[in-house]
């Protein structure tokens, strides 16, 4: 009688074990889902959106920023993550001129590289992504910041394809 | 004929508060002259050649060293390409290249009312030349919203 009471026991602390390893695994939540699966959409990108452009390398965002005005793109660019829409993110990258295309060439200019993508921050979905390769660009990072709002215009505009 | 006299009016109200939302948009995104301006610390000490260049161009504002006496700050990046050896043999050029991008945050409404950049090829006086047209072009903002 007591043996059946000892496995009984001992079942139920199996068990009860089991369950508490399945409690602690972490639940595959529907916003990290999204996050590991970016969803890219053809949601619209509203005029007047409010975006928050993170930092990036070599400071490309504040180029990015100052393209936006420049180029009179309808949205709200805003310092608090918290009060935006939308997320501006990417990466930029320069490759300065070498001597042999000085020589060569007789150019002293930069190419520029950069890629961004726009995220609503609401359902973590990609609404907007692109990315600019200036060779030999004219004004450096801020020709690559240009063509980035000069394009998120289009987006605004429905002109984007 | 009293309900087209208070359509009038109710139609009146609406564009009055229309107005009044554009008007206050339209505010935020202004710098007013004399505006307190707090300058943040950037990239091989930019923002003193900033304050610099404000000063010389006579930008209307006040610049405050205590960020929580501002109603801006301005923040931004620069940087340097020094003239390489190849550069200076090959094309006979001393001068470095500099660029810079700034923007003018709105301290209270967090929006960014403004920003700018400047790229300047063997630039003559390095990043005096950067901070200069950064500033000419913040007093033209300034100047525009009088």
């Amino acid at each position: 009688m007591s043996k059946k009471i000892v496995a009984i026991v001992a079942l139920f602390l199996i068990q009860a074990g089991v369950a508490a390893a399945q409690d602690s695994k972490p639940a595959p939540s529907s916003e990290l889902m999204e996050n590991k699966n970016p969803v890219i959409t053809n949601e619209q990108l509203p005029s007047g959106a409010k975006l928050f452009v993170a930092p990036m390398s070599n400071g490309f965002e504040t180029y990015v920023i100052a393209g936006l005005e420049k180029k009179k793109v309808q949205v709200v660019v805003m310092t608090d993550r918290e009060k935006a829409d939308y997320e501006v993110s990417g990466v930029s990258d320069t490759d300065r001129a070498g001597w042999a295309k000085m020589l060569f060439f007789g150019s002293q200019q930069t190419n520029e590289t950069a890629s961004v993508k726009i995220v609503n921050l609401k359902t973590g979905n990609v609404v907007f992504a692109y990315s600019v390769n200036k060779t030999n660009s004219a004004r450096g990072k801020q020709s690559a910041g240009e063509a980035v709002a000069k394009h998120i215009n289009e987006k605004i505009e429905n002109r984007y394809h | 004929m009293r309900s087209r006299g208070l359509y009038a009016i109710l139609l009146t109200l609406f564009l009055l508060a229309v107005c009044s939302i554009y008007a206050q948009e339209a505010a935020q995104k202004v710098i007013p002259s004399g505006a307190k301006v707090f300058i943040a610390p950037m990239d091989g000490g930019f923002n003193e050649f900033l304050k610099a260049a404000i000063e010389k161009k006579k930008v209307p504002v006040v610049i405050v060293e205590d960020k929580a006496a501002a109603d801006f700050e301005i923040t931004g990046h620069s940087e340097t390409q020094k003239a390489s050896t190849a550069k200076k043999v090959i094309m006979w050029d001393w001068h470095s290249n500099e660029q810079a991008s700034i923007q003018v945050n709105n301290l209270k409404s967090g929006e960014v009312v403004w920003a700018y950049s400047a790229n300047k090829q063997s630039s003559a006086h390095g990043k005096k030349s950067t901070a200069e047209a950064c500033a000419k072009h913040l007093k033209e903002k300034i100047e525009s919203a009088k």
